[in-house]
């Protein structure tokens, strides 16, 4: 039984520090399809993570310039209404603290002709792949993507 | 196809060396995989017209040129910086200063290097299928 004769005694209590890799994973895409799929495919991967589906990339800086936002990773779409997924992501690199907390940032497009993949790695991402109806194609990747992050060293939020 | 390309090494310890060769052939990966332990030797060795690198990795503590200042050169030639893709930082060193700064030079990941055989081949396993799976920069 807990409880009862303890009073009087105190007990240390370790508060463990929040890891990065214990935070949200954030997926930005304007599709809904696409966003309610990646939502099934992640977590049907039973990841610890929080799943935080983002649709207006408009939004989206300032969604992860609040403090307790500390994302494990970040994966968006570049094709986009109002501003695109590079647009956005020039945007989180004028911000060096925000450009360290989105460590890792990686694209997930359907576009994809050489000069966009050319394009997309001046804006020092860490990764990009290509949106295929195959969801177990999908499922695949996206297992790769968390287990090759699941194992890297990644910058811890201050 | 760049992804057939060559695994480059660029570690001035031999035995890290090694064994990181080791572990990617174990694993059966048709890639050439070229050690390089002089980091003053890279740059030209990248300029090769027949060098399409699939994969980079670097150490960072090396003797006349650190692997964060062989990459800042790397990264100040434009067309390097597509070749490069990915470069991947594999170290000893894993102090918060050294994670940090290795992201800032747009590193496509940071590794800290493994004791443990079955899981150094794991990790790498990882790294080579994530790049194999990824679209990246690709003159062909």
């Amino acid at each position: 039984m807990y409880g009862g004769a303890s009073i009087g005694n105190t007990f240390a209590c370790e508060i463990p520090l929040a890891m990065k890799k214990d935070g949200p994973i954030i997926i930005i895409d304007d599709d809904e399809d696409d966003r309610l799929i990646f939502e099934e495919i992640l977590k049907s991967l039973y990841l610890p993570n929080e799943i935080i589906l983002l649709s207006d990339s408009t939004e989206v800086v300032a969604f992860l310039k609040q403090e307790h936002i500390k994302p494990f990773m970040v994966i968006s779409d570049i094709n986009m209404p109002k501003i695109n997924g590079f647009e956005m992501r020039d945007e989180i690199l004028k911000d060096p603290a925000l450009t360290a907390k989105t460590v890792p940032f990686i694209f997930f497009t359907t576009v994809g002709n050489g000069y966009t993949v050319e394009e997309a790695f001046k804006r020092n991402i860490q990764g990009y792949f290509h949106k295929t109806s195959d969801m177990k194609q999908l499922q695949e990747t996206l297992k790769e993507i968390a287990d090759y992050w699941r194992d890297a060293i990644i910058p811890e939020i201050e | 196809m760049k992804k057939d390309g060559q695994i480059i090494i660029i570690e001035d310890d031999k035995d890290d060396g090694d064994i990181l060769k080791e572990v990617i052939d174990d694993l059966g990966y048709d890639n050439e995989v070229i050690i390089l332990p002089d980091s003053t030797l890279v740059m030209e060795f990248l300029k090769r017209p027949n060098v399409a690198p699939f994969l980079i990795f670097s150490d960072i503590n090396m003797p006349k040129m650190s692997g964060y200042e062989l990459r800042d050169l790397v990264l100040a030639d434009p067309e390097l910086h597509d070749k490069t893709v990915p470069y991947i930082f594999f170290s000893t060193a894993s102090d918060p200063e050294t994670i940090k700064m290795a992201y800032k030079k747009a590193a496509q990941g940071f590794f800290t290097k493994i004791n443990d055989y079955d899981e150094y081949k794991s990790t790498i396993t990882k790294i080579i299928e994530y790049w194999k799976a990824a679209k990246v920069p690709d003159k062909d």
